[in-house]
C-alpha cells in the first residue's frame, strides 16, 4: 500500500496576478478523514479541485497514491467528488443518477443494478430509486449525491462543503452518517469546509488554510490545544480565543491568548471588566467583557448553565483565569512555545 | 514530449472548431462575403447597355446615389412608413394589454383573440386586405363609399396609410403579447403601495407602470423601426410601390433598381444605406438594452 | 355599482376590440365559402347561408397551393432542423470548450445580428446563380442554416447549467458529446424549443428571398405562391381567400399547439435583451 493517499508538493495555482494557493505541501495517510478548513476565499476548494483533476496547478506536483497526477485526466484518477449544491442531473431519476458514473465506465447493465441496489440500501433510498431529484427533500439528494460517488467504489472521495446546504438539524444527522460511512468502508476522504464544528467532529486531521497558505496540519486536538498561529486560535473554538496584548516574562510586544472556558467570573478576581453582550444558549452562556483598564479588548466567557447568577449588560463583574495561556509574537503572530 | 493534458486541450480546441465550422462556413458566404462585396458593388457602375463593361468609379457613385431623389424619395417614403406604423402600433398593443391584463370571466379567449394576428404573414395579411380593399368587390371600399375607380390603393393620399393600417393590425398580435409581458413583470406590490397611498388608476399607470416597462417599450420601438425599414412583402402585394411610386420604400426600390433594372451599383450603394441606418437603429437598441439591465439591477 | 358599471364597460370595450382584430379573419372566411359574384354583390353577405366549399380544392389544385405547401413545409423544417444543429454545437463550443480566438469568434457571430438578409440580396442572389442553386431548395435552405440570435440564446441558456453538473460529468468519464447529448440537450429543452419554433416561424415567413432565388411552381414557398394566387381574376377571389386560409391554417395550428413556447420565444429577445 501507497505511504500516502494523496498528496500535494509545492502547488501554487495563480489565476492572473491573484495567488489562490501558495506553495502547499499536503499529505493525507490511506484511510484517513482529511478536512481541508478556512474561510471563502481561502483556497480550500481550488485545492480539492486539482486533486479531483477539475483544475491544474500552476506549478507543483500532485500524487494520488504513488502516481503522479498532474498529466492524468479527472476520470482516469479513481477520485470520486460530492458537491455542494448535490450537482444531480434534475432529468434523470434516482436510479439513472446514481448509475450515471458507471454506464460511463461501461459497466455491464446487471453489475450496475447490483451496485446501485447495494448502495441505495445502505443510504435508504431504495424507494426513492424511481423519483426525480426534484422531488426529494434535501437531505434524500444530499444521500443521492453521495451514492453516486460511493458507487464507483473510488479510491479517493473528495466532498467540497456537501453539507453547507442542509438545515442545521439535517447537518447534524449527517454528519454522524458521514462517519459512519466512512468507519465502513474506510476510504481516503479529503473534505472541505468552512465549519470548524464539522472539522473537529469529523476529521482525522485538518489542514487550516487562509489566503492561499497553509497555516497548520493536525488532529482537532492538536490545532485546539497547540495553534500555530493567532489565526488558527482565532478560527477554531467558539467563541473564538481571546487575544490581547500583552507580555510574556517580561518581554513586551506579545498577544497573549486564553480560550474562554478557562476564564471564570469571580467576585474575588483581579480583572475588572463591564459586561457588554450576553448570549444565552441554553447549554451555557457566551458574556462578552470589555475590560477596565483598557476599553479596546473584549473578553469572552463561556459561563455554564449551572451558575445561578448570570450578569446582565452593563454590570460591573470580574474575573479570573486558568491555564494554560498562549503567547503570541505581535509581529509574525506565531505561537512562542514557553519553556516551563 | 506533449503531455497528456495538453493533448486533451488541444483535442477540445480542434472539437470546438469543429462544432464551431458549419455556422461559420454560412456566415462567411451570406454574410460576411455578400455584406464586403455590396460595399465593393456599390463603387462600380452598370453601364446602359447590357454587355458593357462594369466601369470602377469609387465613392462617387455613393455621393451621386445618395443625394438623388431616387434614394431620397424612397427613404422618406420608409421615414414616414415607420412614423404611421410604429407610434401606433405600440399604443394600440399597450392599450389592449392594459384592458386585458385584469382577471376576468373568459378573458383568457379574448387574450387568444388579441393575440391571433400573430399566425398571419405578411403576405396572408397582405392578401386578405387587398381583397378588402379591391375598389370594385372589397367591402371596405364599399363601406367608405367607394365603388370602381383606383380605390384607397390607387389614391397617392390614402395608399401609404392604408399599407401601414395592415401592417399594425397583423403586428397587433405581437405587440399585445410583448407588452402583456411587460405588464406581467410590474410587481403587483408596488402597484398596491400606489394605491394605498391614494394614487388613482390613471396615475399609477403612468407613474409606476409606464416607467417600469420603459425598456420593453424602448424595445418595441426599435425593432419596430428596423421592421419598418425593411417592409418588403406588404408593399409588393398591395402597392407595387404605386400609386406614383407614393407607397416605394427604401427596400422595395432596392429591389426595382436590382431585380428590374439590373443596376447593381445603385441598388448597392443603397443597401449600403440601408444597411448603415439598420445598424444605427441596433446600436441604439444595444445601448438600451444596457440600460435596461441597469434598470432591473437596481431595483 | 361603480365597479360594476365599469367592468361592463371594460367587457364592452373587450368585445369591440376583439371584433375589430377579428373581422378581416372573419371576413376572409365568409368570402371564401361564397361563390365570386356573391362577394361582388351588394349589399354584402356578412354570413354564408349556404356555404361553398369547393374554392379550398380548387386553390389547393388549381392555386397549387398543394405544392406551395409542401415546399414550405419542406423548406421550413430543414431550415429549423440545420438552424437547430448549427446553433447547439456552436453554442456548446462557446458555453464548455477553452480554445483560441474564442472571443473574437462569438463576437463574429453577435455582429451577424446586425446584418439583416435584406441588405446582402445583391451579391447573395449572384452566389445563387454562381452555385447553380436558382430555383432549388438548397438557395432556400442553406443561407438560412447558421443562425446569429440561436448561438447567442443557446450558449446563454447552456451556460446556466450548474458547473457542478458539467465537473460530476468529467470526473465520471463522460466525454463532451455525451454529456451534449444525455445532459446539456435534455435540461435546455425550453429553450431549444422555443429557438426552434422562432427559427421555424421565420423561414415560413419569408417572402422576399424566395422571390427572388425562385421562379417555378415546383419551389416557390406559399408565401410568395400568395402573390401568385393574388394576381388571380376579381371573381375568383374565393380561391384567393381559400389559399390565403390554407396558407394561415399551419401556423394557426402551431400557435395552438405551441402557444407557451411561441410567446417565449418571440419574447426571448425582449427579455434576454
Amino acid at each position: 500500500m501507497a505511504s500516502t493517499a494523496i498528496s500535494l508538493e509545492s502547488v501554487n495555482k495563480r489565476y492572473g496576478s491573484t495567488v489562490a494557493l501558495d506553495s502547499l505541501n499536503l499529505q493525507v495517510e490511506p484511510g484517513e478523514f482529511f478536512v481541508l478548513l478556512g474561510p471563502s476565499g481561502c483556497g480550500k476548494t481550488t485545492a480539492l479541485r486539482i486533486v479531483a483533476g477539475l483544475e491544474t496547478p500552476t506549478t507543483g506536483t500532485v500524487r494520488i497514491g504513488d502516481r503522479v497526477v498532474n498529466d492524468i485526466e479527472p476520470k482516469d484518477r479513481d477520485v470520486a467528488m460530492v458537491f455542494q449544491n448535490y450537482a444531480l442531473y434534475p432529468h434523470l431519476t434516482v436510479r439513472r443518477n446514481i448509475e450515471f458514473p458507471l454506464r460511463a465506465r461501461r459497466v455491464s447493465s446487471h453489475e450496475r443494478e447490483r451496485r446501485v441496489m447495494e448502495v441505495a440500501e445502505s443510504l435508504q433510498l431504495e424507494d426513492q430509486l424511481n423519483r426525480k431529484p426534484g422531488q426529494l427533500s434535501g437531505g434524500q439528494r444530499q444521500r443521492v449525491a453521495l451514492a453516486r460517488a460511493i458507487v464507483r467504489e473510488p479510491n479517493v472521495f473528495v466532498m467540497d462543503e456537501p453539507l453547507s446546504n442542509l438545515d442545521a438539524r439535517l447537518r447534524v444527522e449527517m454528519r454522524a452518517e458521514l462517519i459512519d460511512l466512512h468507519l465502513k468502508n474506510g476510504t481516503t476522504v479529503l473534505y472541505v469546509t468552512h465549519d470548524q464544528v464539522e472539522a473537529m467532529t469529523m476529521g482525522d486531521r485538518i489542514a487550516i488554510l487562509k489566503d492561499g497558505v497553509l497555516q497548520q496540519v493536525g488532529t482537532p486536538k492538536d490545532v485546539y490545544d497547540r495553534p500555530a498561529n493567532t489565526f488558527v486560535a482565532g478560527f477554531i473554538g467558539n467563541p473564538p480565543m481571546n487575544l490581547m496584548p500583552g507580555e510574556l516574562l517580561g518581554e513586551p510586544g506579545m498577544i497573549v491568548g486564553i480560550r474562554p472556558e478557562n476564564v471564570f467570573l469571580d467576585d474575588n478576581g483581579s480583572i475588572e471588566t463591564r459586561v457588554t453582550l450576553v448570549e444565552s444558549l441554553g447549554h451555557e452562556h457566551h458574556v462578552a467583557c470589555r475590560l477596565n483598564y483598557d476599553n479596546e479588548t473584549i473578553v469572552f466567557v463561556r459561563v455554564p448553565s449551572t451558575v445561578s447568577q448570570v450578569p446582565g449588560i452593563g454590570e460591573s463583574i470580574r474575573l479570573s483565569i486558568t491555564e494554560p495561556l498562549y503567547h503570541f509574537d505581535s509581529v509574525t503572530l506565531e505561537r512562542k512555545a514557553i519553556k516551563t | 514530449m506533449i503531455s497528456g493534458r495538453r493533448r486533451t486541450r488541444i483535442r477540445n480546441s480542434a472539437l470546438a472548431y469543429v462544432m464551431i465550422l458549419p455556422a461559420f462556413v454560412i456566415f462567411m458566404i451570406f454574410v460576411f462575403y455578400p455584406l464586403v462585396k455590396t460595399f465593393y458593388l456599390g463603387m462600380y457602375r452598370v453601364p446602359p447597355f447590357p454587355g458593357l463593361p462594369q466601369k470602377y468609379v469609387g465613392l462617387s457613385q455613393y455621393s451621386s446615389v445618395l443625394s438623388h431623389s431616387e434614394f431620397l424619395t424612397p427613404l422618406w417614403d420608409s421615414t414616414l412608413y415607420v412614423l404611421f406604423t410604429v407610434p401606433a402600433g405600440i399604443i394600440l398593443g399597450l392599450g389592449i394589454a392594459v384592458l386585458a391584463h385584469r382577471h376576468l370571466a373568459g378573458i383568457r379567449i379574448f387574450r387568444t383573440i388579441f393575440s391571433s394576428t400573430i399566425a398571419t404573414s405578411v403576405a396572408v395579411a397582405s392578401v386578405i386586405f387587398f381583397t378588402l380593399l379591391d375598389p370594385t368587390t372589397g367591402l371596405f371600399s364599399y363601406w367608405i363609399g367607394q365603388r370602381g375607380g383606383v380605390g384607397i390603393l390607387g389614391n397617392p393620399t390614402w395608399a401609404l396609410p392604408a399599407v401601414a393600417t395592415v401592417s399594425i393590425w397583423q403586428n397587433l398580435g405581437f405587440a399585445f403579447i410583448l407588452m402583456s409581458a411587460a405588464l406581467n413583470s410590474v410587481p403587483d406590490d408596488l402597484l398596491d403601495a400606489a394605491a394605498v397611498d391614494g394614487a388613482s388608476g390613471t396615475r399609477r399607470f403612468f407613474r409606476i407602470t409606464v416607467p417600469l416597462i420603459s425598456p420593453t417599450l424602448f424595445f418595441a420601438m426599435i425593432i419596430g423601426v428596423i421592421s419598418g425599414f425593411q417592409a418588403f412583402g406588404q408593399i409588393d402585394l398591395l402597392t407595387q410601390g404605386g400609386p406614383d411610386g407614393h407607397t416605394n420604400v427604401l427596400l422595395y426600390q432596392i429591389y426595382t433598381v436590382f431585380f428590374t433594372n439590373a443596376d447593381t451599383g445603385t441598388s448597392s450603394v443603397m443597401a449600403v444605406a440601408l444597411f448603415v441606418i439598420l445598424v444605427l437603429l441596433t446600436i441604439a437598441q444595444f445601448l438600451l438594452v444596457q440600460r435596461k439591465v441597469f434598470y432591473a439591477d437596481k431595483r | 355599482m361603480r365597479t360594476s358599471v365599469r367592468t361592463a364597460l371594460r367587457y364592452v370595450f373587450l368585445i369591440i376590440i376583439a371584433l375589430v382584430v377579428l373581422f378581416p379573419i372573419y371576413i376572409a372566411v365568409v368570402n371564401s365559402l361564397l361563390s365570386g359574384q356573391q362577394i361582388a354583390h351588394r349589399p354584402p353577405t356578412l354570413f354564408p347561408l349556404h356555404p361553398l366549399w369547393n374554392s379550398f380544392s380548387l386553390a389547393w389544385s388549381f392555386g397549387h397551393l398543394g405544392t406551395y405547401l409542401r415546399t414550405s413545409v419542406i423548406v421550413s423544417v430543414l431550415t429549423t432542423l440545420a438552424a437547430l444543429t448549427t446553433s447547439v454545437l456552436a453554442a456548446y463550443a462557446f458555453a464548455f470548450l477553452e480554445f483560441p480566438l474564442k472571443r473574437i469568434m462569438f463576437s463574429l457571430c453577435l455582429a451577424t445580428l446586425m446584418v439583416p438578409a435584406e441588405v446582402t440580396i445583391i451579391p447573395n442572389f449572384r452566389t445563387i446563380q454562381i452555385l447553380g442553386w436558382y430555383n432549388t431548395y438548397p438557395a432556400l435552405i442553406i443561407p438560412f442554416a447558421a443562425s446569429g440570435i440561436g448561438i447567442f440564446l443557446l450558449r446563454q441558456s447552456f451556460r446556466q447549467l450548474p458547473r457542478e453538473l458539467h465537473d460530476a460529468a468529467v470526473l465520471d468519464g463522460y466525454g463532451h458529446w455525451r454529456f451534449l447529448v444525455r445532459v446539456v440537450l435534455p435540461l435546455n429543452r425550453a429553450m431549444i424549443g422555443a429557438f426552434a419554433i422562432f427559427a421555424f416561424l421565420s423561414s415560413w415567413n419569408q417572402y422576399l428571398w424566395p422571390l427572388l432565388v425562385t421562379n417555378s411552381d415546383s419551389h416557390r414557398t406559399v408565401q410568395v405562391g400568395l402573390r401568385q394566387l393574388e394576381g388571380l381574376n376579381p371573381d375568383q377571389q374565393n380561391i384567393v381567400l381559400a389559399g390565403t386560409i390554407l396558407a394561415a391554417l399551419p401556423i394557426f395550428l402551431i400557435l395552438f399547439i405551441f402557444q407557451r413556447q411561441l410567446v417565449r420565444g418571440l419574447t426571448a429577445g425582449a427579455v434576454k435583451g
